[in-house]
């Protein structure tokens, strides 16, 4: 999968440390967030620029497929293999905390893929008023994924949340929990599930080699039929050179290390040709071109409403109108979800609203200048 | 011819005589005369308080006036913006260097004029200091009372930019730090100015004192026959849901009993202190909800309060 790397184990969410951007394009992002601060905003565009074709994106689904994240789901096994091989009291419960915007539920993949039990988090509308979880008995590891979605940031939202902490703290199985960092964030804050639930744990951040190893291995670039070249210098991005280097560290920055957000980003930047042949290499190559990252910056002066509804958004995952609605008691949310869904920070799933995930480095930017309380990835 | 001759000796050295004690009498008012002339110079200098106008560089001057007041014009204008829209970590520091800004370059611009303008000696600073004080004494009294109190709070920091004070019963944010008086915007939008002067005689309530953050109390009253415990716990959970409600602070709710009701106050803070009324009025809503959802009868409004 990577090339004979070693897999890595988990570590400590405190230890989690986010790759850096080179000076030159902190300064650089620096200025571009200085000037969206003293920019009107009727001069200013708020609107994501996806400049891919229709018919291109068809081309990259079928290129470039959505990431599963082997990477992450092998990390997690070596993990709580060697747990399960020692079989501590200590760790009885295994937390692992991971990035928003996991689309692929790492953690449930993982328990899929080892045939272990898992407790799926029940419909939201059922979360309201409810107390009642499902019994925790039975035999083997027990799989959690989506801590968060036991809960709503509502007043009567708390109870189920707190009647499957309490029903975990008096079994004696083995259970591995899984949560998205903001949700953890939450619930520590209103629940106080850190007092219940052991240390978290979470996956090494991405940086510039891993993401591309992971992202060859996704672009099958093993076989030689698909090339990436930056469109700055020329060069294939997949052969080692320093620019490329360069574009990988910005990009591990930028995604603050976590793999899909790199991914979309990556995605984001991809270009197409009118002649998929490549003059300058093989005949059987097909070439795209890799853009610089556009990273999306909010505006300086946004509505306040915005914003909670985008950390809403962060803490649950996806959420429905009417539940977007009860977590975010402030008029105006209906109009504000339609802007931001024009704009590109959000999206429609159906009749579920979620983030963006090529935005997410942005929004988690601005929600920590605007001093909302964030993750701590 | 010898009487005559003898005379003649006689009339020749009073001649003498008399020449010799005009010279030395116009000599001793030659004297007297340097004398006087040297002293009415030295007069004459010491009662040049102001430099002669022909020395005095206007134009210079002029500049420096300009540009001090440009400057601080620019600082009080790009500072506050800056603050709106930047991060909220930087909002409070840019509020409270304005003043400091607009201090620092007024004393150094009186540094650079005075020595330009006027003859600085031990003479002339004595006589000022008589005048000014006679001035201050009779004319100037409240005004430079409200100085020094401006100077004062400056080092003591009782209020700042950006501090939500509350100062004979009006309760706002202080928008400005004057040399003579502050500025207070209220929650209505009235811009309140409160001299200096105040802070020698009166208390200054500060429900932030530089912090990012600030208690929001809302009261609610239940009438008794209710389940305490139970109320108590749905304001906590009310607190804690609040979509503006800080993670750094603990929420807390403290009861009393009054004669006529239960006396619940919730305790929480919000990440933002300008969010401190949409705070307040969240928790009011979903409070007053909560409360009669457990049965509980409210015996009046609960209105919120933004000072400790």
């Amino acid at each position: 999968m990577t090339g004979g790397a070693q897999t890595k184990s988990l570590i400590k969410l405190a230890d989690y440390a986010p790759p850096e951007l080179p000076t030159d394009e902190w300064l650089k992002l620096r200025w571009k967030q200085f000037r969206a601060l003293v920019t009107s905003s009727d001069q200013r565009p708020m609107v994501a620029e996806d400049q891919l074709e229709p018919a291109t994106l068809a081309t990259l689904d079928q290129v470039v497929a959505p990431p599963a994240c082997g990477t992450v789901v092998e990390e997690i096994a070596a993990t709580i293999a060697a747990r399960e091989e020692e079989a501590l009291p200590s760790t009885r419960l295994t937390l692992i905390v991971n990035p928003p915007c996991d689309e692929n539920d790492v953690v449930g993949t993982w328990a899929a893929q080892n045939g272990h039990d898992v407790l799926e988090p029940p419909p939201r509308d059922e979360v309201m008023g409810s107390a009642e979880v499902p019994s925790l008995s039975g035999d083997g590891l027990l799989v959690l994924p989506g801590l968060e979605r036991w809960a709503l940031r509502h007043t009567d939202g708390l109870g189920m949340i707190r009647a499957l902490l309490a029903a975990l703290d008096a079994s004696e199985r083995r259970v591995v929990i899984g949560c998205s960092s903001w949700g953890w964030s939450f619930l520590s804050h209103a629940v106080s599930s850190d007092l219940i639930l052991p240390e978290p744990i979470t996956f090494a951040p991405f940086d510039a080699d891993r993401l591309s190893d992971w992202l060859s291995d996704l672009g099958g670039t093993g076989d030689g039929q698909m090339r990436f070249r930056l469109t700055s210098t020329g060069e294939d991005i997949l052969q080692g050179e320093q620019s490329a280097h360069d574009f990988f560290q910005n990009l591990a920055a930028i995604s603050r290390g976590i793999p899909w957000v790199a991914w979309h980003l990556w995605r984001q930047a991809l270009r197409s040709q009118d002649d998929t042949q490549d003059v300058d290499g093989p005949a059987s190559h097909q070439t795209l071109w890799v853009a610089a990252l556009n990273e999306m910056v909010l505006p300086g002066h946004h509505p306040q409403v915005a914003l909670l509804v985008l950390h809403a958004l962060l803490i649950h995952g996806p959420l429905s109108r009417e539940q977007l609605e009860q977590v975010v008691p402030v008029d105006g949310r209906g109009m504000i979800v339609a802007s931001l869904v024009h704009s590109g920070f959000v999206e429609r799933d159906g009749a579920q609203i979620r983030m963006r995930t090529a935005a997410y480095p942005s929004v988690r930017s601005g929600l920590k200048s605007a001093g909302f309380p964030v993750d701590a990835l | 011819m010898r009487i005559l001759a003898a005379a003649t000796d006689n009339a020749a050295q009073a001649i003498t005589t008399a020449v010799q004690m005009t010279g030395q009498q116009a000599a001793a008012v030659a004297e007297d005369s340097a004398a006087a002339s040297a002293a009415a110079d030295t007069g004459e200098t010491s009662a040049q308080i102001i430099n002669n106008l022909q020395d005095i560089p206007l134009l210079t001057i002029g500049f420096i006036v300009l540009g001090t007041w440009l400057t601080i014009y620019l600082i009080r204008r790009s500072l506050p913006y800056l603050a709106q829209r930047g991060p909220t970590q930087l909002r409070l520091y840019l509020l409270g260097a304005v003043p400091i800004a607009r201090i620092f370059l007024l004393f150094m611009a009186i540094l650079w004029i005075i020595p330009l303008v006027f003859n600085i000696t031990i003479q002339n600073f004595l006589v000022i200091a008589g005048a000014a004080s006679v001035a201050i004494g009779f004319a100037f009294k409240d005004y430079v009372s409200s100085l020094i109190a401006g100077i004062v709070a400056i080092v003591e920091r009782p209020y700042r930019p950006g501090d939500w004070v509350l100062i004979d019963d009006q309760y706002g944010e202080v928008r400005n730090v004057g040399l003579r008086a502050i500025q207070i915007v209220t929650a209505d939008d009235n811009v309140v100015t409160v001299p200096h002067e105040r802070l020698w005689t009166e208390s200054v309530v500060n429900a932030n004192d530089g912090a990012r953050t600030l208690q929001v109390v809302v009261e609610f009253f239940v009438a008794p026959g209710h389940d305490a415990e139970r109320v108590r716990a749905v304001l906590l959970d009310v607190g804690r849901t609040s979509a503006y409600v800080s993670y750094e602070h603990d929420v807390k709710v403290v009861l009393a009993e009054t004669p006529w009701a239960t006396q619940y106050k919730l305790r929480a803070y919000p990440f933002d202190l300008r969010d401190q009324f949409a705070f307040g009025s969240d928790l009011t809503a979903r409070g007053q909800k909560a409360i009669m959802a457990t049965g509980g009868r409210m015996v009046s409004a609960a209105a919120a309060q933004t000072y400790p």
